[in-house]
């Protein structure tokens, strides 16, 4: 029960951090990333090929290129990096000249291709296979047994979450985060104002991409293995639920969608009884998440904590909130008064 | 407004002498979509410290040589000088920073920030607008801010707005998403404030309150240069009037002047 208790826990905290950078870009900047996942999925597979070793140890049974052995931190210092370049990279073909659902679009579209190139080129991760055995950070150094080794990895990232969950709020209320907004909800009239608007984005989507990267470098110290089936898609909309149940722009949203979503959720569906053709209660798991997540958008759009703005002026006991109909995910949805 | 019309169509910028010193002058700008000619070799001057109604019947190019400008669009041709300086290649954010503000035709204000958080965005609290800043935190952009707060409740209580500050600005009425785009504007303390329709869907009661604001601006040295389409509004806040057909800026003056000129009459009413 304590090992299960832990894994959980280490699952949720490394989430909130994936869920956060994706707010940022989602939530506070107005991208459309469909293709977040892929950011994560670059974190893992960089902390997998600078642990992993020389690939010729494993007698052909996992391909991969490089093969180091780096010492902690670096492989999680290297999985923000690469997750930060390729968030840029994906920024400049993004940012520039499309709007938000093309954005969408293209987002969604570079994730394919490279999950395409990823499953279909063994040489570079193992192919479909993915990697395996990759050593958890520390383990040998630390001297734990198996339980307290995974309460100390918990433990570990459940602090880099609360540095994320603090630096999240301190960006979100700051004049930065505020100008995020605004470009959000008009990227025009946000330049009219001498705003560059595009590398304020930019520099949102490396945030976001970072936190992805440092989640996969993350979840792979704590799974000791990566392959496609990973980050699917269907990873992405997860988070994508998790945002938007909690409620958009807002880090405690943020946290309650996880917990509701990852926790409540999958892990709820695992202890249904089995009924009906093999596998059915593992799909479920998804169509639940489907419905969950066309439910809040019909009926709690803003999700349950929604974005709130600062009050500047006077009091600062109650901050405005978005009237109860408004799309979260849209910019031009609140309705006002009659001129 | 620092010219006048030319026999050829387009208003001839060497008739400025002894007129204010001009802000802004474009020279022969073009802009096409397509194949159809929205502004076609337009130039003008635009005097300091007046306001300018700039008129002509729908698809005039009124609203295209306001989006040049501002550079949310591009000149095919033509160059545009800012207080002498060449602007017309420089991205919108450094044309703001210049000292170009403008509002929008549909309203711009943003709808799920506060009205103060909307005045904000129009000053540059340069310590709290990067990534480094937001991190440090208020304590490194918090002093900064106090005093942009200051003005934009200075802003805020001039529309008669200061009761509504904390409120989102999207649950505003038509009339007070004007007035906070213009106190938007205000923030960033433009020498040249562009205003594309100010009056479109404003309730009458709050056409009065948006013409005075504008004319407080300009005695104050605001350059204001508006596109208008009620012409007792022109009369009422403009100081001098450029009229635009078929893409050209065709006559300039007063509102009596353009109103008894025949090349505008002509225009509006197709003879």
């Amino acid at each position: 029960m304590s090992y299960y208790a832990s894994i959980l826990l280490t699952y949720f905290f490394i989430d909130v951090i994936a869920a956060l950078g994706l707010d940022i870009q989602v939530g506070l900047s107005g991208i459309l990333n469909f293709g977040f996942i892929l950011f994560q999925a670059a974190g893992a597979y960089t902390v997998a090929l600078v642990t992993l070793g020389p690939p010729s140890k494993w007698l052909g049974t996992q391909t991969y290129f490089a093969g180091w052995s780096l010492p902690f931190p670096l492989p999680l210092i290297l999985a923000i990096v690469v997750g930060v370049l390729l968030s840029f990279l994906a920024g400049l073909l993004v940012l520039r000249r499309l709007r938000s659902s093309y954005q969408a679009i293209v987002l969604l579209s570079l994730m394919l291709v490279c999950y395409d190139v990823v499953i279909s080129t063994r040489s570079l991760f193992n192919g479909t296979t993915g990697l395996g055995s990759i050593p958890p950070p520390l383990q040998s150094s630390l001297g734990l047994g198996f339980t307290g080794y995974q309460w100390a990895f918990t433990g570990f990232c459940g602090v880099i979450c609360i540095v994320v969950f603090l630096l999240m709020k301190r960006i979100y209320r700051s004049p930065f985060g505020r100008l995020l907004a605004a470009s959000r909800e008009g990227e025009e009239a946000a330049g009219s104002l001498g705003t560059n608007v595009f590398r304020l984005r930019m520099v949102s989507m490396m945030l976001g991409g970072g936190l992805g990267g440092l989640s996969g470098g993350l979840l792979v110290g704590a799974v000791a293995a990566w392959s496609p089936n990973s980050w699917s898609f269907f990873e992405t909309i997860i988070y994508f639920a998790a945002i938007t149940l909690g409620g958009v722009g807002n880090s405690y949203g943020t946290v309650l969608g996880v917990a509701v979503l990852q926790i409540g959720i999958m892990e709820g569906v695992t202890y249904l009884p089995q009924f009906g053709p093999p596998g059915f209660v593992d799909y479920l798991q998804q169509a639940i998440i489907g419905v969950a997540l066309i439910l809040v958008l019909w009926l709690r759009p803003q999700g349950i904590f929604p974005e709130r703005r600062p009050r500047l002026l006077g009091s600062p006991k109650r901050q405005p909130r978005l009237p109860s109909r408004s799309t979260a995910l849209s910019s031009s949805t609140v309705t006002g008064g009659v001129s | 407004m620092a010219d006048t019309g030319g026999a050829s169509g387009r208003a001839g910028l060497e008739d400025t002498a002894g007129a204010d010193p001009v802000l802004l002058t474009i020279r022969d700008v073009s802009r096409s979509f397509g194949g159809v000619l929205a502004v076609n070799r337009a130039s003008a001057g635009f005097a300091k410290g007046q306001i300018t109604g700039i008129i002509g019947p729908n698809g005039a190019g009124k609203s295209t040589l306001l989006n040049i400008v501002t550079g949310s669009l591009r000149a095919d041709s033509g160059q545009i000088l800012f207080d002498g300086q060449s602007i017309e290649r420089w991205p919108t954010y450094r044309r703001a920073r210049l000292g170009i503000g403008r509002t929008f035709q549909l309203s711009s204000e943003f709808k799920r920030l506060t009205l103060v958080e909307n005045l904000l965005c129009g000053v540059r609290l340069t310590r709290g607008e990067t990534l480094r800043g937001a991190v440090l935190g208020p304590r490194w952009w918090g002093k900064v801010q106090e005093g942009a707060l200051s003005r934009a409740a200075e802003i805020l209580a001039r529309f008669a707005l200061e009761e509504k500050g904390n409120e989102l600005a999207g649950s505003l009425s038509g009339g007070e998403r004007r007035l906070v785009e213009i106190g938007r504007a205000l923030m960033s303390e433009p020498r040249l404030l562009l205003l594309d329709e100010p009056l479109a869907g404003v309730h009458p009661r709050n056409v009065g309150r948006i013409i005075e604001a504008l004319r407080s601006l300009r005695d104050e040295g605001v350059t204001l240069v508006t596109c208008l389409h009620e012409p007792d509004a022109v009369e009422r806040a403009c100081d001098s009037v450029a009229v635009m057909a078929q893409g050209s800026v065709i006559a300039v003056g007063s509102f009596d002047e353009v109103r008894a000129n025949s090349s505008v009459l002509g225009a509006y009413l197709g003879s």
